[in-house]
Formats: structure tokens, sequence, C-alpha cells
């Protein structure tokens, strides 16, 4: 099977990792990379709009602070995994070149040029590891289509912070998880492949469950690209009315959502 | 070396351009501006009676959230005082024949009290006509964020915030009578953008209604907590 991935940026480790484990798996080959340039002006106005002034603790957590943001002791994070397969240093584009595979970089991933690209890559599979929407032109482009994680429990949970939304809401056990889908022109509404169920620990926080959701990601997508390969595993399609969306959380929600998962009965005022 | 030079830089574009409001900020408006509310109600009352009938809920509700005097005890929270009647709001549904009056570019002037009329009216049971139109103002909201419900040709800047606060009350009154903390959500932000304007409470009808989208905010979260 002919994988190419999409990358939201050249340093990250969620794309570094899927990347190096999908080469790994026999009959899976890893024929192209696309990049998305660290910065574009349309794109921080784009995102701006989004986000909001949230963008900028984004940029300082995964630009400047980079490894900081993880917990020396902690096994069960992201940089864990990418020590152990030795991609502390470097980018994308250098993994590419040592592996010998064409590598792209683009202001955006709808952007003709990678269309272009990936089609001359002929991909039965596009692996999607962040980096804005994907349109039509680009999710209609590999016969299998463009496989994304998502960090919530599908088809309940779609959007944004669906991890504090599902919190928030004390859907109970369950309700906080990753799930892999074949991406279709709709906010999280393709059909799913696979789901991980994260239990939640006493004394967790949202900030310790995202991080411990991170390594699972790719541990997921690569399992989901493997049971494609395998003919193990069928996307099941959802259906609209089985889910909502969900949007960036309010700061003071937020609170009440981090209060629940640490069972506080403190007063929020 | 680029960590300490860029992060406090980072912190204070954070800072200075983030409009959410702490729930200090929040409770202190809310003191302050039922305080001005409660010594301003006979001006209020000389000036129009529609006001003073916003203002009277108001007070309601910020006693129902502790703000006033316990010697003043809460009288009933009826909404339905500052609404437009229900048969007014349904011969409003009926008009539409089924179009939803919510789209990229906005809503008129007074959907979102027609909406809430019929809310009030239909509780838990409301139909798909309520429901898809309340979804679709909490997703012009989440979308637009500072840019939602943009001047209409002809409107006044004093109407476009008297609909602004009726859409956030509309999206709080939402979240409590059906659940669904999504409205609440876009409740807060859209009191978030209003704060700026309006934190300084006075006698007019737009403050007064900021005042009251803020305590049915308030009081809404209060449920979430318990």
């Amino acid at each position: 099977m002919r994988v190419a991935l999409l990358s939201p940026t050249p340093s990250s480790y969620y794309a570094r990792a899927t990347a190096s484990l999908l080469r790994e798996i026999e009959g899976i080959e890893l024929v192209g990379v696309v990049i998305r340039s660290m910065f574009s002006w349309s794109r921080f106005r784009s995102e701006l709009r989004r986000d909001g002034p949230r963008l900028l603790r984004k940029i300082h957590q995964k630009l400047i602070l980079g490894e900081a943001v993880y917990s020396e002791d902690d096994p069960a994070t992201m940089r864990t995994l990418v020590r152990d397969l030795g991609l502390q240093s470097g980018s994308l584009k250098s993994d590419a070149r040592r592996w010998g595979i064409p590598c792209a970089t683009t202001l955006e991933h709808n952007h003709p040029h990678t269309e272009r690209f990936l089609r001359r890559l002929l991909p039965d599979l596009i692996v999607f590891t962040g980096g804005g929407l994907v349109r039509r032109n680009i999710l209609e482009l590999a016969p299998l289509g463009v496989l994304n994680c998502h960090s919530g429990i599908l088809p309940r949970y779609r959007g944004m912070d669906v991890v504090e939304w599902a919190l928030l809401e004390g859907a109970g056990s369950g309700s906080v998880g990753l799930t892999t889908h074949i991406m279709d022109p709709g906010v999280d509404t393709g059909p799913i492949l696979m789901k991980h169920i994260e239990q939640i620990q006493p004394g967790d926080s949202i900030d310790g469950i995202r991080k411990r959701l991170e390594p699972r990601m790719v541990s997921l997508m690569v399992e989901s690209v493997h049971g494609l390969q395998q003919g193990t595993l069928k996307p099941r399609p959802q259906r609209p009315g089985d889910g909502r969306q969900y949007f960036v959380m309010h700061p003071r929600l937020l609170t009440l959502a981090e209060k629940a998962v640490k069972g506080s009965s403190a007063p929020i005022k | 070396m680029i960590r300490s030079l860029v992060s406090p830089l980072l912190h204070l574009g954070e800072s200075v351009l983030d409009p959410t409001r702490s729930t200090a900020e929040v409770v202190e408006c809310l003191a302050r501006g039922s305080r001005g509310l409660r010594v301003s109600l006979g001006i209020i009352e000389a000036r129009s009676p529609d006001w003073a009938a916003h203002a009277r809920l108001t007070l309601n509700l910020l006693a129902e959230l502790g703000y006033l005097d316990p010697m003043q005890p809460p009288e009933s929270l009826d909404r339905d005082t500052v609404l437009p009647t229900h048969g007014a709001a349904e011969a409003w549904r009926e008009g539409l024949a089924g179009r939803i009056p919510v789209s990229r570019a906005g809503i008129p002037m007074g959907t979102s009290a027609m909406l809430a009329s019929l809310l009030e009216l239909e509780g838990l049971s409301a139909g798909d006509f309520v429901l898809e139109c309340i979804e679709r103002m909490m997703r012009h909201v989440e979308l637009r964020r500072t840019q939602a419900f943009p001047p209409i040709a002809g409107t006044s800047g004093d109407d476009l915030w008297l609909e602004k606060h009726q859409a956030a009350i509309l999206l709080a009154r939402a979240s409590d009578i059906l659940g669904d903390l999504r409205y609440l959500n876009a409740a807060l932000k859209l009191n978030d953008f209003a704060y700026r304007a309006h934190r300084r409470f006075q006698p007019d009808l737009p403050h007064i209604l900021y005042l009251r989208a803020l305590a049915e905010q308030d009081l809404a979260l209060s449920k979430v907590r318990a």
C-alpha cells in the first residue's frame, strides 16, 4: 500500500513519529511527505480569527517551548516516544532525505502545488497529521481517502476542545479518547475506523490527559493504516445527527471542566 | 535566549488582545451594575415603561445571584414580561414560512427576542425551527467572533447592541432550558466581546440589557456548577 503523509509543520513530533512507524510495517510504503511551512500570513490571520489570542499561546508552546512542555519523568508522553524512535533532533524534511523519499513544502495543504505533487506519488491512502482544513481536491485524490485521528470520541464529539467538552458534560467513562476516520468535507463527520477510549485516572488534569493521548494518536493512526492494508478494517459511516460540533471552550467553562476531572467540590468564584 | 526574549512578548500580546473576561471582572461588573441599576430605577421608570420592565427583571435576576440586599427578596423571574407576546412570535414564525432568519450576514433586528419568546413558550419541547435558529446563531458567534452580527443597512449602533445582548440572553437561556452548554459558551463569548463598550453602567436600554445578559449567563453557569 502506497501512503503519503501530510504534516502541519516541519518539526511535528506526531507527523515524524507516525511516518517513522509506518515505514516499519511490511507492505506499507511511505511514498512521500508534504510539510506545511512554519508560517504564512493568510494562515496566521485565519487561525487568529478562529482561535483568538489563544493562538499566541499555541505558538509559544509549540515553537518556543517545544520539548519543554513535557515532564522529564513521565514515560507516557510524546517526548518519550520521539526519543525511543531516535527523532529528538532534526525535522521531517531531514527524515525524508535520510529515508530517500520525496518531500514537498507548501503554504497550505490545499494548494494546487500540493495536489500536483500528491498526484505524482499515486498514493492509495493519505495520512493527515494536522494542518488545517482539507478541501475536496485533496480528499478525493487517493482511492482510500485521507485518514485523520480526531482527539475525541466520534460521532458524539466533533470539532474543537472535545476532551474538555466531554469532561464538562460529565458524559462518563468512554467519552474521552481518540477516533480514526476517513475525512470528508464536514467537520469530523467521515466514516469511522478505530477508537481508543482513555481511562481517567485519579488526580488527572486536562493537560495530563491530552499529553497522554498524543503518543496514543500515533499508535492508533498506525494501527488503522495497518488494518486498512490488511483489509481487517472497514470504514463505518457516521449519521449526521449522531453527534454535535463543538467549538473552542470559554475559559470559565474550562475551569469547570478542570474541576470536573479533578472531582473537586471547591467553589468556583 | 530566543525563549527568554519571545515568551514575554507573546504573553503580552495575548493579554492585550484577549477579549476574555475573568470571573472576577464579571462579578465586579455585576456588582457595580446592580448598585447603579437600583439607584437609577426611578429615572428609568420615568424615561420608558419598557426599559423599566427590563430593569425590574434584571434586578430580580441579580437578587437571585446574590448581588442585592437580602432585605429585598426577589420577585418572580417572569421573562415573558419583557418579550414579544407568544401570539406575536408565532405570527412572526408563520410569516417566515420555514425560512431560517439566521445567515452569515447576521440576523434581522428583533429576531432574538422573537426566538426567546418561542423558547420560553415551548421549553424543552422546542420545535425544529427554534432549535435550528439557535444552533445557527451559536455557530455564527463561534465562527465570526467579534465580527458576529454585523450591521444591517439602516441599523443604528444602539440597535445593533440591543440585538447582540438579546442574542446573548437567548443563548444563555437556551443553554439552561435545553441543557446544551455550547450555547452558554457562545453567550459567554458574546458578552466578553461587548464588555469594553458596556462595562460601566448607564441608565439606558443597551446597558440594562447587557447587565441582564451577564446575569443570565452567570445564572446558567451557577446551575452548571450545581
